[in-house]
């Protein structure tokens, strides 16, 4: 589970609704200060339609009609582009990418102005980022939360952020594999006989390196789903049967994570697994995700790939999406099975 | 005889270890304000920025606080709950929210964004606006920052969150949120940095870097953001850092709301429940209690540790008339206690 595992849930009080301020570091006179930033980018920028309607946005990546965009928004229809001239034209899927949820259209358009790409250590933690529409002004603006990092155990992950089954322990964070520090009581974990200073080998028969990885394999799983783990305790191997609950505080089926991060503002339904990402504290639309991440230089720094939570929006950085270009251009991974 | 007299020694002696103090009055002291070093950019003065030069004045000065800051930002964990904090002295005394801290003498991890970790326990606070606080336990040496002036702090002002949303994520630094203050009075800044669950007990900064408020709680709109202003904190320090818990449950009532009050303070590190100080003319004094005594049981109720005194006293109602079992040296006594109300 992706929070609740070792917190069975995270603190934040809740308040009765009152009549929103308004926004100050994103209202619409600061967002203005950006259109000299986003004027060139927004030319390599478009908006992609499934079935003639607004899908997400694409990065155009080369002058002969290739663009970037976000691969799990275009299902369900005919995709065609909303070129910077205004034009609409017909965009053909060419190849995607599952983990990375990026895909390669291409228009029979030439004469099309690239993204300019700067890898996304050129922005610091802070500094501002805007994020291009097809307008003057950006979709989004926000600083960047945390630099690009790799994520463990990504390939596990629930594609929806989905907290999963609920076991009840805490990890040994000092331990370099999986080791148990804490079981809480009355939890699936404590029943299922469970102790603290237990490490645990597999899951279901698969090995786990790491918290992130358990952590990603329970997303996976539903309260009332039987798991298997193998087990270390003092150096005798068993198994140990666990019935997964549901977290302390979930709602109709949602973790207290899940009710929060749903407050405010729409979540992409692909907003996890990504084996890279830079984070960001932008408010971006589901639909406006697949375009390009600037700097105030304008340079891209990304491609924005989930509204994934109340505080956060993700872009795959671009030190990451340079080397996929290739192979997305090729066909080849569109056979590919659909799954991480 | 002889023998007896010297075994209440050792057991005495055994009280002053648990509580270095005894005796005197702890110094129990808020970090000292200071003003800031350096005067902010010149784009901090203006109502908003004007132009890119401006925002580009404004992310590197960002930029250089987060660094700064960053490392004072740490991840506890109390119990299977999850929320963040700030560490304000050298020592490690952590500012959180109460909602995070909860009971006085509870047993924390403290995860640093860098790997490290440390154990620490609760302190007090005042529950009515979710102030909290907790002591790292573990020796060393620890990053701190310094307080900042939540009274001075105008709408429109800009500020910044730094702490662990959705908890503690190994290789994740404290993800920055940066905003202005929309809205200010003596118990919660509102702001725009956006926050969810995790995020309780984090810090809010202001542009010199110095704490300004601590996480507390959220609305449904982007706008709705509250923290605790660190004024209080400053204000009622050595309360909270004896793990003085008062003002009851927040949005029960309200801020000086009075709940049921014994009128002792305990000793956090001591072994089982002792009594530090007795208030002169609290309920406790007025039915005996002493320091040094050792609360053992409330009614028919086992207490373990000086956290379980407070949490079963505000399970009573003014009024309500307890039984405290007590050691005082080799005796023990029944202490009949009518709760009091705090005023």
């Amino acid at each position: 589970m992706k929070r609740g595992l070792f917190l069975s849930f995270s603190f934040l009080l809740l308040i009765a609704p009152r009549p929103a301020l308004a926004q100050q570091t994103k209202s619409p006179e600061i967002v203005r200060l950006f259109r000299s930033v986003v004027e060139q980018p927004s030319q390599s920028t478009v908006r992609v339609l499934v079935a003639g309607k607004d899908a997400a946005l694409g990065a155009i990546v080369s002058a002969d009609g290739w663009i970037l965009s976000k691969h799990s928004e275009l299902k369900g229809g005919r995709i065609t582009c909303r070129m910077p001239d205004g034009v609409e034209v017909d965009a053909e899927l060419v190849g995607f990418d599952v983990p990375h949820d990026l895909a390669m259209l291409k228009v029979a358009v030439k004469g099309l102005t690239p993204v300019v790409w700067t890898d996304s250590k050129a922005a610091k933690i802070g500094h501002w980022v805007a994020s291009p529409g097809t307008g003057p002004n950006p979709v989004a603006i926000g600083v960047v939360s945390v630099a690009a990092r790799t994520v463990k155990g990504a390939r596990f992950a629930s594609p929806g952020g989905r907290p999963g089954g609920y076991l009840g322990i805490a990890f040994d964070l000092a331990f370099p594999a999986v080791r148990i520090e804490e079981v809480f009581p009355n939890t699936p974990a404590q029943k299922a006989g469970l102790k603290a200073g237990d490490q645990i080998l597999t899951f279901d028969g698969e090995q786990v390196q790491n918290t992130d990885e358990l952590r990603g394999l329970l997303s996976r799983k539903k309260p009332g789903d039987d798991i298997l783990l193998k087990i270390s305790r003092a150096d005798k191997e068993s198994e140990i049967k666990v019935t997964l609950g549901a977290s302390p505080g979930a709602k109709g089926g949602k973790s207290r994570g899940e009710i929060q991060n749903n407050m405010g503002s729409r979540l992409s339904e692909r907003r996890a697994g990504f084996p890279v990402i830079l984070q960001h504290d932008s408010v971006l639309r589901p639909n406006d995700c697949g375009g390009p991440l600037v700097n105030l230089d304008g340079k891209v720094l990304g491609i924005n790939i989930a509204r994934a939570g109340r505080t956060e929006s993700y872009a795959i950085p671009s030190e990451a999406v340079r080397p996929l270009l290739a192979k997305l251009k090729t066909r080849k991974l569109q056979k590919a099975p659909d799954k991480q | 005889m002889r023998f007896r007299e010297s075994f209440v020694w050792v057991v005495a002696f055994t009280l002053l270890a648990g509580a270095p103090v005894f005796g005197q009055e702890p110094e129990f002291q808020p970090p000292a304000f200071k003003a800031p070093a350096a005067k902010l950019p010149a784009v901090f003065d203006k109502a908003a920025p004007e132009n890119v030069e401006d925002l580009k004045a404004i992310q590197d000065h960002v930029a250089t606080v987060v660094e700064n800051v960053s490392p004072a930002v740490v991840s506890v964990r109390v119990g299977s709950s999850s929320g963040s904090g700030v560490i304000v002295s050298k020592d490690g005394y952590i500012l959180t929210a109460g909602h995070v801290s909860g009971a006085p003498g509870r047993a924390v991890t403290i995860y640093f964004h860098n790997g490290k970790i440390a154990k620490g326990k609760t302190l007090g606070g005042n529950h009515g606006i979710d102030s909290g606080m907790i002591k790292i336990t573990t020796l060393g040496e620890w990053p701190f920052v310094d307080l900042g002036d939540s009274a001075a702090m105008k709408n429109g002002h800009w500020c910044m969150v730094i702490a662990h949303p959705g908890g503690f994520k190994p290789g994740r630094t404290p993800p920055v949120r940066l905003g202005r203050l929309l809205r200010a009075n003596a118990t919660t800044l509102t702001t725009d940095c956006i926050l969810v669950g995790g995020d309780s007990g984090g810090p809010l900064f202001d542009m010199h870097g110095r704490v300004v408020g601590i996480n507390s709680r959220i609305g449904n709109p982007l706008t709705a953001n509250m923290h605790v202003p660190v004024n209080p904190f400053r204000d009622n320090w050595a309360k909270i850092a004896k793990s003085e818990v008062w003002g009851g449950k927040l949005g029960g009532g309200g801020l000086g709301k009075s709940g049921p009050y014994l009128g002792v303070q305990t000793d956090p590190n001591g072994e089982g429940c002792v009594i530090l100080r007795v208030t002169p003319g609290s309920p406790a004094d007025l039915a005996g209690l002493k320091a040094r005594d050792v609360v053992l049981k409330l009614n028919a109720n086992a207490i373990a540790s000086a956290a379980m005194l407070p949490k079963l006293v505000l399970s009573r109602k003014v009024g309500d008339v307890i039984t405290l079992e007590v050691r005082r040296g080799e005796e023990t006594l029944m202490l009949k206690v009518k709760i009091g109300k705090r005023s």
